[in-house]
């Protein structure tokens, strides 16, 4: 039995419990900003320091002058480079963001024969970055030829073909890589943590004598409990993606909806975590302890810091029964590509079976009595 | 008089270790029971048991004819539990506290404020309904906690030590309340430490690791045991044992 009028009345006091709590306070509001605000320093860094690597024959004056040209702008610094005949290497062995092969036979020699073929590689996750690299690099290749050929027409009516390819994140290192999983790992610690810490608190202090001692029912002060909390870690993800898109213009391609319905999904997950871990921890702390206990190997594997296929096989079966995986594969896919339905289908449907699974359990374990 | 609690050969065992042991007695509508014992005698398991708060062992215990195993949601709106624990929130106002504590007996705001309100003009408790928990008095503390656990009018009373660590002013008004709660017809289970205070009870129980060593009127045992007062009356059926 559930009555949503002990719903709300659990809603409202957490909510006002929380907000008088300076600690928690700080938790749920100021470590996602300094969060972000890291992210987002890493992120506009690299707009600006574009590595590049410029490709071409020793003697080619034209193209030297552009590669000085390129590193003297500001966005872009020297990149490496190796003797890869595949110039994509380059990309995915890190060793530049962006490379521009320039003709092998001299930059000049082609214009003035009417036909210089550029070609420009891109590391983007996102195409807008693509296009503002390819115009960069578009507009200081047309000002250097155009101061070269001074006496003639505009740079615009020189025969240049540039050949732009773009290369989705070969590396899989970028920052905007990086703040899907941010969305997720900020929800996974709100309802993991705040979760578990509440409801431990209760215990601690002997008001869930209390709240045991009187009609209400384990669904209604569970529901009760991970209900705000979820909601609380809803309203920072979603004021996080909000942060995102004013300072870094990153969208959630596959829109919102899409994006919480993983999140709605995950959240039973995390949710049932917290429950097991308080039926453990009898304070705060302990409950603190175990939220980490969880959080950190959660955390290492769900391809978020290094790719699920490089873990050592013995491992490799964690990261297939840790929900926070899935979530993240969920996102990064809805917020940067768009969010294709099979996708979201082959992350949900696991991530629905082990939250099932941990909810009978945690339930399970959550005792009404003393 | 109709028994209101009727408790048959209770026991209540944390694996090994026997906290009630055997226990049988029964409590009249409207009388206040005192149940007095040293720490760790198994007053407040007792009290859980009979509440739904712990898993018994074996016996039976019956409220108003109810078997407490099973008709647990259905007595549980029925019955005022204060604990031994202070069970308020300490971040919360005391207005706060009552909204929620109502809330969970499925009082509407306006209806645990109103109670409130009754309660406190009852035992003319002056502290305002907006002051934060943690900045009362121990003895205002115990007023408001009895006061939430009484909101929604329950028959049965259940106070586990209410008096423990509070002013002799703050424990004469708590008991006034008490016997005030009593004329009105409430039935009134309480533990205490204090034996000048086991003479507002009309029946008291002595108990000693996990049983009852005596049970009857303060008047009565007092003449059973040859004492002046309670305090050498519960000595003297200790040390028979
Ligand atoms: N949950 C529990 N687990 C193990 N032992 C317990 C538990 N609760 C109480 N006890 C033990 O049972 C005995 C009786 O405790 P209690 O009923 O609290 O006594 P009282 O209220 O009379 O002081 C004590 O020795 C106590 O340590
Ligand atoms: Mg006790």
């Amino acid at each position: 039995m559930i009555r949503f009028s002990i719903i709300k009345a659990f809603f409202k006091k957490e909510i006002v419990q929380t907000l008088r709590d300076k600690k928690m306070f700080a938790m749920i509001f100021v470590a996602p900003i300094i969060q972000m605000t890291l992210f987002g320093f890493a992120l506009t860094n690299e707009v600006k320091n574009i590595s590049i690597s410029v490709i071409y024959s020793p003697h080619d004056v034209l193209a030297r002058t552009i590669e000085t040209r390129l590193l003297e702008s500001g966005w872009f610094v020297q990149g490496k480079t190796g003797n890869e005949t595949d110039h994509s290497k380059i990309l995915s062995e890190r060793k530049a963001e962006a490379v521009l092969v320039m003709p092998s036979q001299g930059f000049l020699k082609e214009i003035e024969r009417g036909d210089a073929k550029i070609q420009l590689l891109v590391d983007a996750v996102n195409p807008q970055r693509a296009v503002q690299v390819e115009n960069y690099v578009k507009n200081i290749i047309a000002q250097t030829v155009s101061q070269e050929f001074k006496n003639t027409s505009s740079g615009l009516a020189l025969p240049i073909d540039l050949n732009v390819r773009i290369l989705y994140n070969p590396s899989l290192e970028s920052s905007f890589f990086m703040i899907p999983a941010l969305f997720g790992f900020i929800l996974c610690i709100f309802t993991v943590m705040l979760t578990g810490i509440s409801l431990s608190k209760e215990k601690e202090s002997g008001t869930f004598e209390k709240l045991i001692s009187s009609p209400v029912t384990v669904w209604e002060i569970l529901l009760g409990k991970t209900l705000t909390y979820s909601l609380l870690g809803f309203i920072v993800a979603l004021s996080m993606v909000a942060g995102a898109y004013l300072l870094f213009g990153i969208t959630i391609k596959g829109g919102l909806l899409k994006f919480l319905l993983v999140c709605s999904i995950f959240i039973v997950s995390s949710c049932s975590v917290a429950i097991f871990i308080s039926t453990l921890a009898k304070t705060q702390q302990q409950a603190m302890m175990g939220s980490l206990l969880f959080l950190f190997p959660a955390l290492l594997l769900s391809g978020l810091i290094f790719p699920v296929e490089n873990i050592p096989a013995y491992a490799q079966w964690i990261a297939y029964i840790n929900p926070l995986y899935y979530l993240l594969e969920a996102l990064r896919n809805i917020v940067l590509k768009g969010g294709d339905w099979v996708v979201i289908a082959q992350n949900c449907i696991p991530l629905a079976l082990i939250g099932f699974a941990l909810l009978l359990f945690g339930v399970k374990k959550f005792n009404s009595k003393l | 008089m109709t028994k209101i609690l009727d408790i048959q050969n209770l026991t209540v065992k944390f694996g090994e270790f026997t906290a009630v042991d055997n226990i049988t007695f029964s409590v009249e509508k409207g009388e206040i029971f005192g149940f007095l014992g040293a720490n760790g005698a198994g007053k407040t398991t007792t009290i859980r048991a009979l509440c739904g708060l712990v898993n018994i062992s074996s016996g039976k215990m019956f409220i108003d004819g109810k078997d407490v195993s099973k008709n647990t949601k259905e007595l549980k709106p029925r019955i005022g539990y204060m604990s031994q624990k202070f069970t308020l929130y300490q971040d919360l106002t005391i207005k706060e506290n009552m909204i929620f504590s109502g809330a969970l007996y499925m009082l509407s705001e306006k209806e645990s404020i109103k109670r409130m309100k009754e309660v406190f003009e009852y035992v003319n408790f002056k502290e305002s309904p907006d002051e934060m928990v943690k900045n009362m008095s121990g003895g205002s503390k115990q007023i408001v906690s009895l006061a939430a656990s009484i909101l929604h009018n329950p028959e049965i009373i259940f106070l586990d030590e209410p008096t423990a660590g509070i002013s002799p002013v703050s424990r004469k008004l708590f008991w006034d309340l008490i016997s005030k709660l009593s004329s009105d017809g409430k039935t009134i289970f309480v533990t205490t430490h204090y034996m000048d205070e086991a003479e507002y009870c009309r029946r008291i129980a002595f108990m000693q690791n996990g049983r009852i060593v005596a049970l009857d009127s303060p008047e009565n045992l007092k003449a059973a045991s040859k004492a002046s007062n309670l305090e050498e009356a519960f000595i003297n059926f200790l040390d028979k044992k």
